[in-house]
């Protein structure tokens, strides 16, 4: 027991002395114990906050949006196999006015009973209560933030055309809207946009729909085949303008916080493996070299008595101890980070409760992967030394041997300089570490480049699309279809300097088994304000689809597809696809007006119109637009981009300098090991080079030379590499919300130089102290 | 040339204070062979690595000609070993990653008046060796490059710390041979430090160390030829 407690007195000396190392090497450990635990806490709470939430609250599992059906049909659906609990609404979108607040307000209107509580997506309320008279209305919580609304104060809704006073009597979130976003909008804008729950009386009144519905929502039984219930709900809402059942993932809400979560997931994974794979190899190079040094120690050990396993334990001791440094400094660091991350995503997602809290199972599960990381990295090294016997390992250490290759031939000519040839042929001699050292900084070059390329990337998206295909500043969309007689009023308003008129349609898309919902949008092919991605000119005949959707219905460019509008009435044909559109944001499908009046069978026809507009006489037009009763609503694009961009500037910026600390860790812990194990190695040789009249400088210039060149390789390598991970991301974030467009920039490349020079300059200069105090004599004494 | 007074150097160790010279006068003459002998631990090397300018001392006065070396700073010190003090220790030091050509190349490259490495290693007998690397040579063929390597400067000053501590007796005697030959055709001024009282008897003036004083000197009259010592 005493022989091990010396070895341990050993290991307690090593590590102190070694610790510059260890630390950059722990330091690289609890990066990936971080991103492990946070990522996986952050997916669990918000997975665990999702269940309570739903269930609690009831969120529906079925929705279809229809006309207008009597409030009697909601006894047959209940009636329908599999069907547990139905509950019938009335939605509406209107806008909203608020005292002193100029912008356009949207906002989503949802009928509650009257005499109860509604049976589904029920409300979880901040504080207040469910409306009990028409004139009463509970707001959306974010809403109610963004515009700092209290119990009782009043807002102004107008309903179908008549203003309607308000009085606010609840703040409640829903399960239906823990992401809150428009239904046009990339990001959520809490001013703008928000969701009001009004009394069943007051939306019937002003909609005319007494003792009727126009959304139903439905909880099924377990083990209800989803499918065939759809297919029968379709059957019974076609009378009534139905738009076709839909499951959760077509509500926007779900379908954020699934993409949210699937990404969770796939970060959770790929982060920690690149940084924990680093750190094994560190590991890899550090026991290496600790064990070369100690070859005759080991022998001297073994000869002495101690056991292959106790020896094996005690350089395996490095190992644990520098994992449990990384460890514990990952856990601290991602209790700090999970909570900004909470902070974050109750920004963005409204839920009841929302706590991150770091579970002993996901710790076990970071402890156990860090500990098969290290151990991955140092094993080999352990094991090929403590088999030498030690007769053999005694022998004093031969000169490193140098010999003849082609390679030394080239070296030998006359243009290198000494100082290039030991460069170079020290290199050449540890081709694996030299290798997987430059492998290790490309990585982290590549994850610089694939940082600044998602932000890059997003900015490219937010430019094609509000400058390119969405060069309108005012949208404004109609209360019912009218003609082109509302353009030219609308055109008269102040500030208008250019009007085109469009018409959107709720459309299913059907193409064999594939079913897909959403609206065409018809415009004039000589349109001014919208473009298609990637198309010159919209086709004055058939139908463009988003490439997305197309490759998602298996509807290329050529084929037919089975195309039903929900207009007036509903007509289904079948419409040729004649070209695909390349958008990035969002999915839909788009025709010209006359193609669209054609099909529907109806002279021209308008749902809103798209304005250029005089910025300067931007409040004018909003006053004027708000007397227009035609007007059900309008957005102005061209704010929402401002506002988007600035929440980007900021968002990109915070982001970019984690990834740059992430990496650029990644980057110093390398070439400063690499660093210090050539110092270690060379410290005789570069003694005798001082003892030789060589300046600091100068042999500074020998050491780092080596490392310079290591990073020059790594540099294009890091490009390719951030080049794959970006290419891979645009393949995987490919979804109906957005694609990822793979779009490369010089500045890419640029900053992801820029992050690996930065960081191998810091560690740079922390050798050059350590070159400084370089003791002459002490490295040239003994051998 | 060189001239040490009263050189005291004294190595803090925690509490205790290590006083490895103890007010050593020494003057080197131009030319002159010198060895110097001593006990383990009586402060040789120390003293070696003062005059070398690997070291200063904690006090007395060094000059070399007329720089004060015991007031000089790293870098004048790192001027004064490049341009006059050729060094060359027990264990050989060479670069493992260059040929013995390219090892005295390091020095004729940084030197001001050097002669080609081919010409240093053909004084050491070593022309046929020209690209061999350290790995490929003997104990006596490394320490011959690392003379060669410490005389290609011309240097005025000729270090040795136990140049042939590694070696048997006949490979001692051809490197000792060869810094005899150097000291004589470059009048090299040389010190070498040994163990060995009979390699006195190749020197002019043999110097004799006991903790950290010097404690005996004379000259040699019947200078030997160093292939005739036998130990
Ligand atoms: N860096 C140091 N720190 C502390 N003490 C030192 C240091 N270097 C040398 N000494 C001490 O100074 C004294 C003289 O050492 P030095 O190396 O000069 O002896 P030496 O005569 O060369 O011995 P040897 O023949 O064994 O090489 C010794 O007592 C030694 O322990
Ligand atoms: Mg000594």
């Amino acid at each position: 027991m005493t022989h091990h407690l010396t070895l341990l007195h050993k290991l307690g000396r090593e590590v102190w002395q070694a610790r510059a190392q260890l630390i950059a090497i722990a330091l690289v450990v609890s990066i990936g114990v971080m991103v492990l635990l946070m990522m996986t806490s952050a997916k669990q709470s918000l997975t665990r906050a999702q269940q309570h939430f739903y269930q609690d609250y009831h969120y529906a599992e079925l929705f279809v949006e229809l006309t207008r059906a009597p409030r009697s049909l909601s006894e047959q659906v209940l009636e329908l196999p599999g069907v547990a609990i139905v509950e019938s609404r009335i939605r509406s979108a209107a806008r909203v006015e608020l005292p002193g607040y100029t912008d356009p307000i949207q906002a989503q209107l949802l009928s509650i009973p009257s005499q109860r509580d509604p049976l589904l997506n029920r409300l979880h309320f901040s504080s207040g209560y469910y409306p009990q008279t028409p004139q009463q209305v509970v707001i959306s919580k974010p809403f109610a933030e963004a515009h700092q609304l209290q119990l009782y104060d009043s807002v102004t809704a107008i309903l179908n055309g008549r203003r309607t006073e308000l009085e606010i009597v609840g703040i409640a979130i829903s399960p239906e809207f823990i992401y809150q976003i428009g239904p046009a909008d990339i990001m959520p804008d809490y001013q703008r946009y928000g969701v009001f729950w009004l009394h069943e009386e007051a939306l019937a009144a002003a909609l005319d729909m007494d003792g009727a519905f126009n959304s139903i929502s439905l909880q099924l039984q377990p083990g209800t085949d989803q499918e065939a219930l759809k297919i029968r709900l379709d059957a019974l809402f076609e009378r009534y303008g139905g738009r076709g059942a839909a499951d959760r993932d077509e509500q926007s809400s779900h379908r954020f916080l699934s993409e949210e979560l699937k990404q969770l997931g796939t970060n959770a994974i790929f982060l920690p493996v690149l940084f924990l794979g680093a750190s094994a190899f560190l590991f890899n190079i550090f026991m290496q070299r600790q064990i070369q040094t100690q070859r005759q120690t080991i022998a001297i050990l073994k000869a002495f008595g101690y056991s292959q396993k106790a020896i094996f334990g005690h350089y395996l001791g490095y190992t644990v101890v520098v994992i449990f440094l990384g460890v514990v400094f990952g856990a601290i660091l991602s209790r700090w980070l999970a909570a900004a991350m909470v902070e974050l995503y109750s920004l963005y997602f409204n839920f009841v409760t929302l706590t991150v809290s770091i579970q002993w199972t996901t710790m076990a599960i970071a402890l156990l992967v860090t500990l098969v990381a290290g151990f991955l990295g140092t094993w080999r090294a352990i094991y090929l030394a403590i088999r030498v016997p030690p007769a053999q390992a005694m022998r004093p250490a031969t000169p490193i041997n140098f010999h003849q290759s082609w390679i030394n031939h080239l070296l030998a000519s006359p243009w290198f300089t000494q100082g290039a040839r030991i460069i170079l042929r020290n290199l050449v001699r540890h081709p694996l570490r030299s290798g997987l050292t430059v492998f290790g900084i490309a990585i982290s070059g590549g994850l610089l480049l694939f940082g600044s390329y998602q932000f890059n990337a997003i900015t490219t998206m937010l430019e094609r699309n509000y400058r390119v295909e969405q060069q309108m500043d005012v949208i404004v969309q109609f209360t019912q279809i009218t003609d082109g007689q509302a353009l030219a009023s609308l055109a008269a308003l102040p500030g208008v300097n250019y009007v085109e008129g469009f018409r959107s349609v709720p459309v299913r898309l059907r193409q064999g088994p594939q079913t897909y919902s959403t609206a065409v949008t018809a415009f004039s092919p000589d349109s001014q304000l919208r473009q298609l991605a990637g198309l010159a000119r919209m086709p004055e005949q058939g139908i463009v689809l988003t490439e997305h959707l197309a490759n998602y219905l298996g509807s290329p460019a050529g084929t037919l597809l089975d195309v039903e509008f929900i207009a007036e009435r509903r007509i289904r044909t079948d419409v040729q696809v004649v070209a695909t559109s390349a958008e990035a944001i969002g999915v839909g499908a788009y025709l010209s007006l006359a193609t669209l009046n054609q099909q529907l069978y109806q002279s021209e026809s308008l749902s809103g119109a798209w304005l250029l507009i005089d910025s300067q006489a931007k409040d004018a037009l909003y006053t004027a637009l708000n007397e227009m009763p035609q007007v059900a609503g309008y957005t102005h694009v061209r704010e929402a981009e401002a506002k988007l961009r600035a929440y980007m500037d900021d968002t990109v910026l915070t982001a970019m300098s984690i990834i740059f600390v992430l990496a650029g860790s990644m980057t110093f812990a390398m070439v400063y090991n690499n660093a210090r194990i050539a110092l270690a190695e060379r410290e005789r040789e570069l003694a005798t080079l001082r003892v030789l009249g060589y300046s600091h400088t100068e042999i500074a210039r020998i050491l780092f030379g080596e490392l310079f060149i290591l990073v020059l390789l790594a540099l294009p390598l890091g490009w390719g590499l951030g080049v794959l991970f970006a290419l891979g991301m645009s393949h995987v974030i490919s979804s109906e919300l957005f694609r990822i467009p793979f779009v490369l920039s010089q500045q890419l490349f640029g900053w992801s130089a820029l992050g690996v020079l930065t960081a191998a300059t810091i560690a740079v200069m922390l050798m050059v102290r350590r070159l400084r105090r370089l003791d002459l004599i002490a490295a040239l004494k003994s051998e | 040339m060189l001239k040490a007074e009263a050189i005291s150097k004294i190595y803090p160790m925690g509490e205790v204070e290590i006083h490895a010279l103890r007010g050593v006068d020494l003057e080197l003459e131009s030319g002159e062979l010198v060895v110097l002998l001593g006990a383990s631990g009586s402060g040789k090397s120390t003293l070696l690595n003062i005059i070398g300018g690997l070291d200063t001392p904690s006090s007395g006065q060094l000059y070399y000609h007329d720089h004060a070396l015991h007031k000089a700073n790293d870098q004048q010190l790192t001027r004064y070993r490049r341009d006059h003090v050729g060094f060359v220790f027990q264990f050989y030091n060479l670069i493992p990653s260059l040929t013995a050509r390219e090892n005295v190349a390091m020095v004729t490259d940084i030197a001001a008046n050097p002669m080609r490495p081919e010409e240093a290693l053909e004084r050491v007998g070593l022309s046929q060796r020209l690209h061999h690397f350290p790995a490929q040579l003997s104990g006596g063929e490394q320490q011959r490059v690392a003379i060669a390597r410490a005389i290609a400067k011309r240097p005025d000053i000729l270090l040795c710390d136990e140049p042939t501590g590694a070696l048997d007796s006949s490979t001692g005697g051809i490197v000792l041979q060869v810094l005899q030959d150097i000291n004589h055709e470059l009048n090299t001024t040389t010190a070498i430090i040994t163990h060995n009282a009979v390699i006195g008897d190749m020197a002019d003036r043999i110097i004799r160390l006991s903790d950290g004083q010097i404690v005996d000197q004379h000259y040699n009259s019947s200078k030997r030829s160093a292939q005739e010592l036998h130990w």
